[in-house]
């Protein structure tokens, strides 16, 4: 199957003499090094030891390939496919055992009214990622107004694979041995300019249609009641469940043309599939509301702030064994950016409370920033955590520079490398930060690239 | 200041005294308009020697150019050094002009008076003349407005531009404005666009500085080319105002349409990049094909990059589930699969989470800050890490993480319930399993409060995962 979906954008480029107009190909090679210090829990003594220091050394290349002209107007191939190796690592980062992905591989034909779209895809929707291989039809009778239906062989969220993939079930063998076939329905209507709806319908099915795997529906609607009044709300549902999920609705006031303000109540219930158990564990919402600020006087300031609390059910099954565990959450954040000429500063603070933790973490950052694109800088970090199921406590301190910028039109480099201290530690054999991390990315892009300002021609 | 540049240009033949007569090698000095005092030749100076034009001019009202001008033996009849000082002086060539005039057809069959065109004023003293100017020309010639750059027509005085051949570069650069090419001409000069008329100051070059499709357009196509135009407008980059029904509420949202049902006016101003600015994966879309590319040396067309639409205000990066819940058919107009990628694609995501976003990303996972399933897969993506450290490990011996308390498992039921995705990031379903089982281990019920037993029937499956021999009858 990967093959056949690498063929796909392959066979279509190799058809340029069928008359391809054009091609737009986009490379990004990234490299990674982070140290990481892993614990193991030792049988004699009873307690968790600290390994040695190790690194890993993750390397990922992305080519993105888009070509059209095949004879028919309309026609697109496009392909962006992931190759992963390590460079002499000491550990096996996430994921990095899989050397090739297709991200996305189909061919579409887009008419003005329609589209059609085959091949391996991600649909984001008010339901999340989702990528399947299989057909995409949408009409656009309208504008305003679109009709969509998918459907095919589906992929585990947020994953590449099926749902009964080895690199799932070697991390949890009740996952189910059998794939997974992906339904779905959308509508999007856009009444005015400033409003716009949409609804979703999916469902999945194991593919012997033994059973469910989630039936799931989300609305999402904004409107602009005037220049300055925006609202918006979004929710969805578990039909399997018949209980509603996350629910949000929010309202943004405008202040001037770079400032905003926005109040929000939200509710969280995690969708979880059937093929596990952890639906049956009766999941419990979590309420809250949120405020957050923008002001921009102008152009080269920027200052920003929030704060967010949570409210959660009181615990069902508490024990006196069971101690300081809170039932609400608050969240403060400020931050600040400022650029003079060619010199930019940033600050931001946060400080989170009660239940999971509590943490408090600032960040500042200087660079002198080009107009051109080059950005040299030094950032410092320092972080704080304390409190609920924690591995080991402390105070991480880090430091290190940047840059990145335009080599020639076509190709884009960046280059990170941070030290982080880790101090005061306290409780278990250390999870420390004691560590360093670099990254280096270089992208190259060939004809126009789709989105970068200034794009290339 | 142009004006009077233009007015120099329309000097008669007849006034081509730039060939000097002067004591000393003439110097070059820049022609300035339709001034009789500028007239390099002292007329008045001469008035008393000189009762009438043809005294010199003998051969402009016959068309005769060998005797239009004064000989240099005439001038040393009194120039000969002892009556008074010796000049040189001899005929130079015609004054470049892109004037169409002659004077047999004015001076003979119409008998106009010299001075009519050339005396500095209507009432001016005999001999005080000087280079015509246009208004002289517009006594007779006027096409309704009084003004010269205000005409109708050019082509009934002037020759085309490309004709011209010899107006200098820097002489077609002054040519002035007219007053009708304010800010806002430039919208509307097609209805008012006529080759004959544009091509007076206009070759095909200066049009192709702005029009993308200018290799289409018949009035463009109509003018000749012109190296000393095209020479004018190399490196220049051209301005173009935004029509005001742009400005319009809903032009962003019809614009398509109107593209699709004239793209021909679109290929006006906009090159197929231009769109491709927003419209990025959408070249092969008929009315974004049907606009010409933009090539080398050719014009630009308007620079969409960076334009971005109404709705992608300050606060669309935080804002933006809503229009993009509509599915990519939305996105996807503008943006490629990458862009979202780069952000929502946790391999590679440079920019979504801060940069030392692992190092503190515990607390957002409980608080679901960010809905971390949305593009995360728990086993592969949370356990797979969590494992690799050593936090997650199967079977371990009870209550050492969880802030060291050896009894939590007491107690974990109600925090498990408020964050069970937490949980499953380290333990896998076996784990709970071990006492959770309706069928093994110590059989806890781990349904809490509100659990619906009908679920069993969407997906029995997941019930015999406990239930070995199926969920209890309701």
């Amino acid at each position: 199957m990967r093959a056949a979906l690498l063929a796909l954008p392959i066979v279509a480029i190799a058809a340029a003499p069928l008359g391809a107009q054009s091609a737009r190909v986009r490379s990004t090679t990234t490299a990674r090094y982070a140290q990481l210090r892993p614990i193991r829990y030792d049988t004699v003594s009873g307690s968790y030891v600290a390994e040695p220091v190790a690194s890993a050394t993750p390397l990922t290349q992305d080519v993105e390939i888009s070509a059209w002209g095949f004879g028919v107007q309309g026609l697109r191939a496009y392909g962006l496919v992931r190759g992963r190796t390590a460079l002499g690592s000491d550990l096996v980062w996430p994921r990095f055992d899989d050397h090739f992905d297709a991200l996305y591989a189909f061919l579409e034909l887009e008419r003005p009214h329609y589209r059609v779209r085959a091949g391996r895809q991600q649909r984001a929707s008010g339901l999340g990622f989702y990528a399947f291989d299989g057909l995409t039809a949408t009409v656009r009778p309208w504008a305003t107004v679109r009709v969509e239906g998918y459907g095919g062989r589906g992929l585990a969220r947020g994953f590449l694979e099926p749902q009964n993939s080895e690199a799932i079930r070697s991390l949890d063998p009740l996952r189910p041995d059998k794939g997974t076939l992906l339904l779905g329905a959308s509508f999007w209507a856009a009444p005015s300019a400033g409003s716009s709806f949409s609804a979703i319908y999916q469902r999945e099915l194991l593919s012997d249609r033994s059973g469910l795997v989630s039936e799931r529906a989300a609305l999402d609607a904004r409107v602009s009641v005037s220049r300055l009044l925006a609202l918006s709300g979004s929710a969805d549902a578990d039909i399997a469940l018949g209980a509603w999920g996350r629910a949000r609705l929010g309202a943004l006031v405008r202040i001037g043309r770079r400032s905003y303000v926005e109040v929000e109540a939200f509710r969280y219930k995690p969708l979880l599939d059937l093929t596990t158990i952890w639906g049956a564990f009766a999941p419990e919402a979590h309420r809250g509301v949120s405020a957050s600020l923008h002001v921009s006087p102008k152009r080269s300031l920027a200052l920003t702030s929030s704060f967010t609390y949570r409210r959660y059910e009181p615990l069902s099954s508490g024990t006196p064994f069971l101690v300081d565990i809170q039932d609400d959450a608050k969240q403060f954040a400020v931050g600040a950016h400022w650029q003079g000429g060619n010199l930019a500063l940033d600050g931001s603070y946060r400080l989170q409370l009660d239940f999971g933790g509590a943490q408090s973490g600032g960040d500042v950052s200087a660079a002198f920033a080009r107009p051109d694109g080059w950005r040299l800088g030094a950032r410092g970090v320092a972080f704080q955590r304390d409190e609920a199921f924690r591995v080991t406590n402390g105070t991480v301190y880090g430091a290190g520079l940047e840059a990145r910028g335009p080599i020639g039109d076509r190709v884009y480099v960046r280059g990170e490398l941070m030290r982080y201290l880790h101090r005061k530690l306290s409780g278990q054999a250390a999870l420390d930060w004691n560590q360093t991390r670099a990254l280096l990315s270089l992208e190259w892009t060939f004809g126009a690239n789709p989105d970068r300002s200034g794009a290339l021609r | 200041m142009i004006a009077r540049g233009l007015g120099s240009l329309i000097v008669v033949a007849f006034a081509a005294t730039a060939a000097s007569v002067s004591a000393k090698p003439p110097r070059a000095t820049p022609p300035r308009g339709g001034d009789a005092a500028a007239d390099s030749f002292p007329h008045a100076r001469h008035a008393r020697l000189f009762t009438s034009c043809t005294a010199c001019h003998a051969g402009i009202p016959a068309g005769d150019t060998a005797t239009a001008r004064p000989s240099p033996e005439l001038c040393a009849g009194c120039h000969d050094g002892s009556l008074v000082r010796q000049v040189t002086w001899s005929p130079g060539p015609p004054r470049p002009t892109n004037l169409r005039f002659d004077h047999r057809r004015h001076a003979g069959r119409v008998p106009l008076p010299c001075a009519t065109c050339h005396a500095s004023a209507l009432d001016a003293a005999l001999m005080d003349v000087g280079a015509a100017r246009p208004d002289r020309c517009l006594m007779c010639h006027r096409q309704g407005s009084a003004g010269h750059l205000d005409q109708a027509s050019c082509d009934r005085c002037h020759v085309s531009l490309a004709q011209a051949t010899r107006l200098a570069t820097s002489a077609i650069a002054r040519l002035p404005k007219p007053p009708s090419h304010d800010s806002t001409w430039v919208l509307g000069h097609p209805s008012q666009a006529s080759s004959a008329v544009c091509a007076t100051c206009h070759t095909r070059d200066f049009c192709a500085l702005c029009h993308v499709n200018a290799a289409t357009v018949d009035e463009i196509k109509n003018l000749a080319g012109d190296a000393r135009v095209a020479a004018l407008v190399r490196n220049r980059s051209a301005t173009y105002p935004t029509p005001e029904f742009h400005r319009a509420d809903g032009f962003f949202r019809a614009h398509g349409f109107m593209a699709e049902a004239d793209v021909r006016s679109c290929s006006n101003c906009h090159a197929r990049e231009s769109c491709l600015g927003c419209h990025r994966a959408e070249e092969r879309v008929a009315p974004v094909a049907a606009l010409p590319r933009r090539t080398r040396g050719g014009a630009f067309g308007v620079d969409l990059s960076g334009v971005r639409p109404p709705d992608h205000g300050p606060d669309h990066l935080t804002r933006h589930r809503v229009p993009a819940a509509g599915g990519d058919a939305t996105c996807s107009r503008c943006h490629a699969p990458t862009f979202c990628a780069s952000c929502h694609d946790a391999s590679v995501a440079l920019r979504f989470h801060s940069a030392d976003f692992v190092e503190r990303h515990s607390e957002d996972a409980y608080t679901r800050e960010n809905d971390c399933a949305a593009c995360h897969q728990t086993e592969a993506f949370c356990r797979n890490c969590h494992r690799m450290t050593g936090q997650s490990r199967t079977r371990a011996p009870i209550g050492r993480f969880h802030d060291n308390q050896p009894l939590w498992v007491f107690g974990h039921g109600g925090v498990a319930r408020r964050a069970i995705e937490n949980c499953a990031s380290c333990h896998e379903q076996r784990d709970c399993l071990r006492c959770h089982s309706a069928s093994l281990g110590w059989k806890v019920n781990p349904h809490g409060r509100g659990f619906d037993p009908a679920i069993g029937d969407r997906n029995p499956a997941m019930c015999r995962t406990c239930h070995l021999h199926g969920p209890p009858s309701r």
